[in-house]
């Protein structure tokens, strides 16, 4: 009785943080996961289209109750305002589709039974096998497509995986892109953080602190102040080329802005308190005998550090590189203010489908594709880097 | 000293130029023996192991070992074994790497190396645990560890920073008489901190009991509890009694001492003091008679405030002459025990067993 009382209040203790856990992180990513695979338009849109191409086949044209829904539906369709959506996610399976759907849907009442004839009439393609195969494929409730033309494939209208043809096989190269950029900030971050960690972990209170304060300040500035701050300092005429020009370091000014170099300036800027503060943290756990105990034993300098402190700031190189790596392959504003079209990460593409193309199949399927690739990545790293967890400190 | 292996000269340390921490230490220590630095904290003692194991400066003065200034050579070229308060075992390491370590530094070589981290498993009796990690020993077994991290590559010299400081007193008990006998066997020199007192009696040759960054005396164990040089060696090894008063009279060893309420004691005296000169009388607990018949040189009435019953004896606690806890010790069986508080019992004892001593050096 008692227990059970307990129970119900340790449910109700805990149901406010379940309730943000579903709502904010589980129900988000479901939604985009289906997003990704979800193919609603053909179904809604052409329920009887959809219904007459159920017993279809699939090899030389639909009944003639296919092509009478067809007409008729897109008909519908285009009064009701809903054609847009239609169109444009059958155009996306095939450039071209969409003139076809507004020319049929608009055609409605110079069209008359027998439809099939007056269809292929109007425009040839309704009397190709391939345009019907594509419209019974995407009866289903699911598709693959976003899927893998995120991954540089595509569909042939009969069902088979090929190669996606060169002009838009881009998404490869931009994950290798996003995970390259990521790699390369996340050891300039390390490489920059570990001795500013471990400089102010030997500081007096006092000094730790205003270095400390020196670290956290950009931190608290807003991201977008902090690149827009590097887009100033980079330009052509800016400040730093002022500068190596007034040294006489360089005679012409040197393009910085927009460059991969600018994308990894600023991002590291951006993303090196990540690493400083949990490389701090477990800096400062270390206790010194450690050290005296190495140098007692006859470890030189040099060799304290890599037997011994190295080690021992793995969990902190570990969780700070690990921070560093997942906020860098999301990042968006900064290679797009400061870096070029080469430049440009997964989050641009991601933003680009949702914004300009109204495409979100494709922005959910690349969303999907990082997080599926960064935690595959992640679980390598553990199998393959000594001492690494979790963001968690080993004992 | 016919064999020294360290000597500090005028050694000084001070971390802002002001508070002397060490001051003017002069010690010499014999191959082989196993000396222990002896002090309250803030004392000096572990500034001085520091020192010698090379983790601080001396602001001046020499340190040598083996003949050779210690001086600006940094410590991991010393060749000193170390044991740490806290174990600092590395906690990456297994038991076995931690020991294949030191060998690694020393360059010993590879075929050499399994066999002595074997044999220092074996000397510490903990075969059984070379894979595991230090996190998973218990603190005994972890400064065993440590002790035989400290040894394996055969330094002649190993230091040791209250290295039991944080065990339970039994286990403390059992691993002092371990080292103890690790350093018969092996003949290392050991240089041994501690605030111990009964620690430091158990293990050590010679004592140096440190106070205010001074050594205050440096004894085998037997003479510091019997022949302390002033009242802070005499308070800090062993229970203690004391009365402060004046010197009145001395004929060479022979003096009487006059407390403030005008009773005398006679004691005896070493160090160079005048009548009139302050001193601390200290007369040890367990050299006092009590009950009417006790005749001796001395002999008091004083006021029973508790009885301490301790198992084997009895703490009696008095106040006597001015001095409200003095204590005496009895056997448990003595009739002084049954007293009521606030009985009179007479206590006394012989000029021979209490001192005259500076109030401090």
């Amino acid at each position: 009785m008692a227990i059970s009382r307990n129970n119900l209040l340790a449910a109700a203790l805990i149901a406010p943080l379940f309730a943000v856990v579903v709502a904010s992180f589980i129900v988000p990513l479901a939604v985009t996961l289906w997003t990704a695979i979800g193919n609603p338009e053909v179904r809604e849109t052409l329920p009887r289209t959809t219904a007459a191409l159920r017993g279809w086949n699939g090899e030389g044209l639909p009944s003639e109750a296919a092509f009478a829904a067809v007409a008729a539906e897109l008909a519908q369709a285009h009064e009701a305002q809903a054609i847009g959506q239609l169109s444009r996610r059958l155009n996306f399976e095939e450039a071209g589709l969409r003139a076809l759907l507004l020319k049929t849907a608009r055609a409605k009442d110079r069209l008359s039974a027998p439809y099939r004839d007056a269809l292929v009439a109007l425009d040839p393609r309704w009397g190709e096998t391939s345009l019907w195969q594509i419209l019974a494929r995407n009866t289903a409730a699911l598709t693959p497509l976003y899927l893998l033309r995120s991954l540089d494939l595509s569909l042939t209208p009969d069902g088979k995986i090929v190669a996606a043809p060169a002009d838009e096989a881009i998404f490869l190269a931009l994950f290798a892109r996003t995970f390259v950029i990521s790699f390369w900030v996340t050891i300039l971050c390390v490489l920059i953080g570990y001795p500013v960690a471990y400089t102010l972990s030997t500081l007096s209170t006092r000094w730790a602190n205003i270095g400390m304060a020196l670290v956290l300040v950009p931190f608290w500035t807003s991201i977008l102040v902090r690149t827009t701050a590097w887009f100033i300092l980079l330009q052509r005429e800016g400040p730093v080329n002022a500068l190596l020009l007034g040294l006489g370091v360089v005679d012409a000014p040197i393009t910085m802005i927009f460059t991969r170099f600018a994308v990894y300036i600023a991002m590291v800027h951006v993303l090196l308190p990540f690493v400083v503060l949990p490389l701090y943290s477990v800096m400062k756990g270390i206790n010194p005998a450690y050290l005296r105990a190495a140098a007692s034993l006859g470890a030189p300098p040099w060799k304290r550090f890599i037997r011994v402190y190295l080690p021992l700031t793995m969990p902190g190189v570990a969780a700070g590189g690990l921070m560093v790596f997942m906020l860098a392959v999301g990042f968006y504003i900064t290679p797009v203010l400061v870096g070029g079209p080469e430049d440009q990460m997964v989050s641009y593409f991601i933003a680009f489908f949702t914004n300009q193309t109204i495409n979100w199949g494709m922005a959910a399927a690349l969303a999907c594709l990082l997080l599926a690739m960064t935690a595959i990545l992640v679980v390598v790293a553990r199998l393959i880097v000594p001492g690494f967890r979790l963001g968690g400190v080993s004992a | 000293m016919h064999d020294p292996i360290v000597t500090f000269e005028r050694v000084t340390k001070s971390y802002d130029g002001r508070t002397l921490v060490v001051e003017a230490l002069d010690l010499t220590l014999a191959r082989g023996e196993f000396l222990t630095l002896l002090g309250p904290s803030g004392s000096g003692k572990t500034t001085t192991l520091m020192m010698l194991a090379g983790f601080e400066d001396p602001t001046s003065g020499t340190i040598t070992l083996d003949g050779k200034r210690l001086n600006h050579v940094p410590a991991h070229r010393r060749g000193i074994g170390m044991v740490f308060q806290n174990y600092a075992l590395f906690p990456h390491m297994t038991v076995a790497e931690n020991l294949v370590f030191p060998l690694e530094m020393h360059g010993v070589p590879k075929a050499e190396i399994e066999p002595k981290v074997k044999r220092a498993l074996d000397m510490v009796r903990l075969p059984q645990l070379r894979d595991r990690k230090p996190g998973q020993l218990s603190g005994g077994q972890q400064q065993r560890v440590a002790v035989a991290r400290a040894l394996v590559y055969g330094p002649k010299l190993v230091l040791m920073d209250e290295p039991l400081g944080a065990l339970d007193k039994q286990l403390r008990e059992e691993l002092q008489l371990e080292i103890k006998h690790l350093h018969d066997e092996l003949g290392v020199t050991i240089v041994y901190v501690t605030h111990d007192q009964s620690e430091a009696l158990t293990m050590s040759d010679r004592i140096a009991v440190f106070h205010q960054g001074r050594v205050q005396q440096l004894a085998t164990p037997a003479d510091l509890y019997e022949r302390p040089a002033n009242a802070f060696v005499a308070s800090f090894i062993g229970e203690n009694n004391r009365f402060d008063g004046t010197l009145v009279g001395r004929d060479g060893a022979n003096c009487r001492v006059r407390l403030p309420d005008g009773s005398e004691i006679a004691a005896t005296i070493e160090a160079d003091l005048a009548p009139g000169a302050a001193v601390a009388v200290s007369i040890r607990p367990e050299r006092v008679a009590v009950g009417a018949q006790a005749q001796r040189d001395n002999r008091f009435v004083g006021d029973l405030r508790e009885v301490i019953y301790l198992g084997d004896h009895c703490k009696l606690r008095l106040a006597v002459a001015g001095n409200e806890s003095f204590v005496v010790k009895v056997a448990a069986g003595d009739a002084a025990t049954t007293l009521d508080r606030g009985s009179a019992l007479a206590v006394a004892w012989d000029a021979a067993a209490c001192r005259a001593l500076p109030p401090l050096a």
